[in-house]
């Protein structure tokens, strides 16, 4: 054939259907008409539509304020879902009654398209206390599986004349907790998606979030996985647990009542009712109702070989539900199953349903490089988002993130090289400041000076932790004094950081002095390769309750990272927790004070431990200390060097008898509870009462007598805290006191001294005076 | 002694004579007069041509006054074709075409054999074709109002004044009255050309899907959804792809390993990698095989002929051919494969995949018609650029259609070529 022009015509066998395919193509998705051809299936198949309601936000209201007062919520949709006609948002809000109700409106988007805009402000005759509700008709085309923004954006204004200060506190609007978008939805059937997990697991969560979020709702959570393993569970199905349920923690909105935990005969009833995970060996696996080829295969598991499947249970029919199953020949191929689901990127290289595992997977260089800081200094431009333009009146804010993972903190050297210009008509109350990981690092106001490209360095403070993700933001307050805001041009207030500014971190292993960073023991890497779970091998539910906690949390603090591999070994009377298992990790080890030295090493020194052959009484630093004495709710943690390895900390965490509830819960995940711990030892109730104590300093009491103070009855958590705050006024004014002391002593010395040599100069001179 | 050669030359003779016809020798020759008809510029011919390569990956065209008798000397099938009026040929070519025992094809105004004279067009605006007990609704221009006779008729055009033949056959001569040139004209001609070639074997017809235009700037995840739900399904598929032609306005392209490790994925399960169109066949498929992916194929283009030192023998796509002198060169679609002179097979692309409800009744309604025809293939082009749940919609509402999915990989070189 000879060559001819590279232009195309559309053939004449098709031209027809090529056509009507291309104009349905080839419009915007608005353009579909849902409310006739929402459903793709013929007639027969017409879906059963349900509804959900998905929340915007967890709390009771959420209020913007503000002339410019502008807000987003991000919801998450499922993907296991099809979208139909008959979504809306629904929008509850007070509005300010001293809001002019000819000037001031309401927008909605979603997904950066408009949808709807209202005047705000009160008519004549209605109560400015009653909410109003925007129901907004959403097209299933405007839908996103994933991620949505619905934006709101408000103009506030009280006054005719000019409207200024976003301070105003006239100026504000409050959206009503039932605010949510209302979900109209078919089940599709579905099919094995491996590589989708966590959230093909965990995605029917998403549609009950409004059940979760209600408040005074007595309704009891139902959860949406289940996880069963045996009852007598050992450290490989408890490790497979523990990186399974770190995995669903990355989703973020999974809740640990999401999740049950139960023995393996639950699967009949709970195959019907929820998604969920099977971990066992083969042997175990062996009296639970699988489909026959996949049963036949894990039948043929070899030690050291693990299985990796998913199945979905009920027909296409009917509710199905789906569920993975996780196994291996012998505990070693079990860790080697759970090790590959704990790598998003060893899921997505599954070759086949099921998968037998032959080997651990292995961490590539790009994974790598998300683990470890970028060295050297960085150039803003070369951040995602480059440099930063800051436009509009009033607050503004942006962000950038960069590679400063977790298991990683700041040294002294760190600086950030500000190269910034602004609009030269500023008002003086112009400013802004810069964070690093909501570290305040440093605060610039911005004057007619420095409206031209000007360069500042900020000092970044060292012990800044890393995070996933890390963030640089900036804020600014930008006022350009007198204008009408119904016809304001936002160019004229504006703030540039340059892509050349420059942010040069230097970075250390991350440190772990004292219990404030007690929740960081598991991050001191960002895959949690050192991190151990070391918890009594006595199955329990509270202790599988508290694993699944611990790990729903380190996999939301942890939610864009592609590995999680912590570790766990068990620990028994005799038996301690096994070295390999535990040696270049740190870590938590879970269990009542009781049971805290049979995890580790003998003659592993402990400042709290049980008294030997007596089960009443506990030594608090060689002190012994009737248990009767202090609260069944209390919880306690202590800094333990690592027998194992050195460099390496453990904190042993829990009550007096048991693993201690929701006290030693808050002590490792509630970040209020956090700020408060310092020290080497702590203690807390269940009022958030917390006592903490630093073995390594002379103390004025000894622990125990700091552990009544502390918590003795009719003293309340606020007591106690001004009570600390007291104690550390008045060490600081002792301190004070003693320095002035000390400097008065010797000038008081120095007086006397120069008194003396005067006086004895003068009779020396007076002696010579007789003698002459 | 005479009747023992003449036995002897008979049982030599007898497997060649039902050789003929059969899917061994398939040598064709197109004979026409004119390449469009009478005030008009629109090509003809090729597409005949172009349909004839589903049986002769080479067929031959000559013009009627240049026809020798070496020319059906050599061939083993033989279409003639009148496009302004009945071909002028010469007495001996005349003669021989009358006699030869091969298959003879005549259509158009050739509609009454070699030596007729020009017929009367009596074109029927709005047409209703009877063809395998389905009707078809047609515009016929030209159409020949002629008797067949004893024939055997294979398809009529039924209603208004009665009954009238579009295509008979008698033995191994076979009558087309009118000029394959609408898409379903084409189609039914292309089915009679199982007929004509006195194909035994023909495959069922079936779907292909194939995903189109996938590159760095699309969504990895929906490929790996997509992967899974076929694999889930069975159902092989074809993906097209290169890595250097991005839209201009992509503004998220994938790392590079990302784009690679979403092919391996679907490769792995069941994803046959095809370059596209725009790849360089040499130099891509080098890179490719080099991380694992391994293109089993190709896309046609339309500015560069298969030739036989391609690699590749497996083909999506069109023919294309200039429906007017100097014009770009258009699309052939086929509802079957077509042979490839390499040796190749090019399996056609000819449903667009749809994104609503509309399109997807479109979808399905020209699936069926494609369903009604012998050894039809409908290629499934999928846009790589619709979500996932819109692609599982289209996979869906073509697997309604009860066909079978064929794996692209089964269509091996085609026998000529062995």
């Amino acid at each position: 054939m000879r060559p001819v022009k590279t232009n195309f015509h559309v053939g004449r066998f098709f031209l027809a259907t090529s056509l009507a395919a291309l104009a349905a193509v080839s419009t915007s998705p608005n353009s579909n008409a849902d409310e006739g051809s929402g459903s793709t299936l013929s007639s027969q198949d017409k879906p059963h539509n349900q509804y959900a309601e998905v929340p915007f936000f967890q709390s009771t209201h959420d209020r913007l304020d503000g002339c410019l007062a502008k807000r987003d919520y991000l919801i998450r949709l499922p993907e296991h879902v099809r979208f139909e006609a008959g979504s809306e948002i629904l929008l509850t809000y007070r509005a300010s009654p001293l809001l002019m109700p000819d000037v001031s409106t309401l927008s909605v988007r979603l997904n950066d398209r408009e949808l709807t805009s209202v005047r705000l402000g009160s008519q004549k005759g209605a109560s400015s206390q009653d909410p109003s509700t925007l129901r907004i008709p959403v097209s299933a085309g405007m839908l996103l599986p994933g991620w949505n923004r619905i934006s709101l954006g408000c103009l506030l204004q009280t006054t005719e004349e000019m409207c200024r200060d976003v301070d105003n506190p006239a100026a504000w609007l409050e959206v009503e907790a039932g605010s949510a978008l209302k979900l109209s939805y078919s089940i599709v059937p579905l099919f094995p998606e491996i590589q989708r997990f966590p959230h093909a697991m965990t995605e029917p969560q998403l549609l009950v979030l409004s059940d979760r979020f209600a408040t005074g709702s007595k309704k009891k959570q139902e959860p949406v996985v289940s996880v069963l393993m045996p009852w007598d569970a050992g450290e490989s199905e408890l490790r497979t647990f523990l990186i399974c349920t770190a995995r669903m923690g990355q989703t973020g909105y999974v809740r640990p009542e999401s999740i049950l935990s139960a023995d393996l005969s639950a699967f009949d009833a709970d195959s019907e009712s929820r998604n969920g995970i099977l971990i066992a060996t083969k042997e175990a696996l062996a009296s639970v109702d699988l489909p026959p080829e996949l049963k036949s295969t894990i039948a043929g598991l070899k030690n050291g070989e693990g299985l990796l499947a998913e199945i979905i249970v009920g027909d296409a029919k009917s509710t199905q539900h789906r569920w993975m199953v996780l196994s291996g020949g012998d505990g070693e191929g079990l860790e080697k199953a759970a090790l590959t689901v704990g790598s998003s990127m060893a899921l997505r290289n599954t070759t086949s349903n099921p998968l037998i595992v032959t080997e651990e997977p292995i961490v590539s260089p790009i994974e790598e490089r998300m683990a470890q800081p970028k060295t050297g200094a960085v150039k803003l431009g070369s951040l995602p988002g480059g440099d930063m333009i800051l436009r509009g009146l009033f607050r503004q804010a942006g962000e950038r993130t960069l590679v400063f993972p977790p298991g990683f903190q700041t040294t002294s050297r760190s600086h950030l090289d500000l190269d910034f210009s602004h609009a030269g008509n500023l008002e003086k109350t112009s400013a802004f400041d810069v964070k690093l990981n909501d570290v305040l690092i440093g605060s610039i106001a911005l004057t007619p000076e420095n409206s031209n490209p000007s360069r500042r360095r900020l000092a970044i403070p060292a012990g800044i932790t890393g995070r996933d993700l890390s963030k640089l933001s900036v804020s600014s307050y930008l006022d350009i004094g007198r204008a009408d805001c119904a016809h304001i041009v936002e160019e004229r207030a504006w703030l540039n950081i340059a892509g050349s500014s420059m942010l040069d971190i230097n970075i250390a292993p991350l440190e772990i002095n004292d219990l404030s960073r007690i929740g960081l023991l598991c991050q001191r890497d960002a895959f949690l390769r050192r991190a151990a779970l070391i918890v009594p091998e006595l199955p329990s539910q509270d202790r599988d309750e508290l694993i699944k906690t611990l790990a729903l949390n380190l996999g939301s603090q942890l939610a864009s990272m592609p590995i999680l591999w912590p570790q766990l070994a068990t620990y028994a009377p005799g038996i301690p927790a096994t070295a390999t298992r535990v040696e270049k990790r740190s870590g938590v080890v879970l269990g009542s004070a009781f049971q805290w030295s049979e995890a580790l090493p003998s003659k592993t020194p402990l400042v709290i431990q049980a008294v030997d052959g007596k089960n009443d009484k506990l030594s608090l630093r060689g002190e012994a200390v009737s248990v009767g004495d202090f609260d069944p709710s209390m919880a306690f943690a202590q800094l333990v060097p690592s027998p194992w390895t050195q460099g390496e900390i453990f904190a042993t965490v829990g009550g007096i008898s048991g693993y201690g509830g929701g006290s030693a819960i808050a002590m490792l995940t509630d970040p209020e509870v956090g700020e408060c711990l310092t020290g080497t030892v702590a203690a807390i109730d269940d009022q958030k009462r917390i006592v903490t104590y630093d073995v390594r300093y002379i103390q004025e009491v000894s622990l125990s007598e700091q552990l009544t103070r502390g918590f003795a009855s009719g003293v309340t958590k606020e007591q106690a805290e001004n009570e600390k705050i007291e104690k550390a006024e008045a060490l600081t004014l002792a301190s004070i006191m003693d320095k002035w002391l000390i400097v008065g002593a010797i000038f008081t010395l120095a007086v006397l001294f120069l008194i003396q040599r005067l006086a004895v100069r003068r009779r020396e001179i007076k002696n010579k005076g007789r003698d002459l | 002694m005479r009747i023992v050669l003449l036995a002897l030359i008979a049982v030599i003779g007898l497997p060649f004579a039902f050789a003929a016809g059969t899917e061994g020798g398939r040598k064709t020759l197109l004979v026409y007069d004119t390449i469009a008809k009478p005030f008009s510029l629109m090509n003809e011919i090729d597409p005949i041509l172009m349909g004839l390569t589903r049986f002769d990956a080479e067929p031959e065209k000559i013009e009627s006054a240049k026809l020798q008798a070496s020319d059906i000397d050599r061939a083993d099938f033989i279409v003639l074709v009148g496009v302004g009026g009945s071909p002028t040929l010469s007495p001996d070519c005349t003669r021989m075409l009358q006699r030869a025992k091969k298959p003879l094809l005549c259509v158009g105004h050739a509609v009454n054999g070699p030596g007729s004279g020009t017929l009367k067009n009596q074109p029927i605006q709005k047409a209703v074709v009877d063809y395998r007990e389905t009707t078809w609704p047609v515009r016929l221009d030209p159409f020949f109002r002629l008797s067949a006779g004893e024939s055997q008729i294979l398809s009529q055009v039924v209603g208004g004044g009665g009954p009238l033949p579009l295509a008979w056959r008698s033995g191994n001569r076979f009558a087309f009255a009118s000029l394959p040139g609408e898409p379903v004209l084409a189609m039914i001609f292309s089915d009679l050309l199982l007929d004509f070639y006195g194909v035994k074997n023909i495959p069922s017809t079936g779907l292909v899907f194939m995903l189109d235009d996938y590159h760095p700037a699309s969504d990895p995840s929906m490929l790996r959804r997509l992967s899974d739900y076929m694999a889930y399904k069975h159902i092989p598929f074809i993906v097209l792809t290169q890595s250097r032609d991005v839209p201009a306005d992509a503004t998220d392209l994938m790392p590079r390993e990302t784009y690679l490790d979403s092919l391996r994925y679907a490769q792995a399960r069941g994803a046959r990698i095809f370059l596209d169109a725009s790849a360089d066949p040499v130099l891509d498929r080098e890179s490719f095989s080099a991380d694992g992916v391994i293109p089993m194929g190709a896309e046609s283009r339309p500015t560069i002929s298969i030739e036989s030192g391609d690699n590749f023998t497996l083909y999506v796509g069109s023919r294309y051919f200039q429906d007017t002198p100097g014009s770009d060169p258009v699309p052939y679609r086929s509802h079957a494969p077509l042979l490839l002179a390499n040796g190749g097979v090019l399996l056609p692309a000819n449903i667009l995949g749809g994104m609503d409800g509309i399109a997807l009744d479109e979808v399905r309604k020209n699936i069926g018609q494609i369903a009604r025809l012998r050894g039809g293939v409908a290629g499934i082009v999928m846009p790589a650029w619709l979500p996932f749940q819109h692609l599982r919609d289209l996979v869906d509402a073509c697997l309604q259609s009860a066909l079978p999915v064929i794996d692209p990989l089964g269509f091996g070189p085609n026998p000529d070529s062995q």
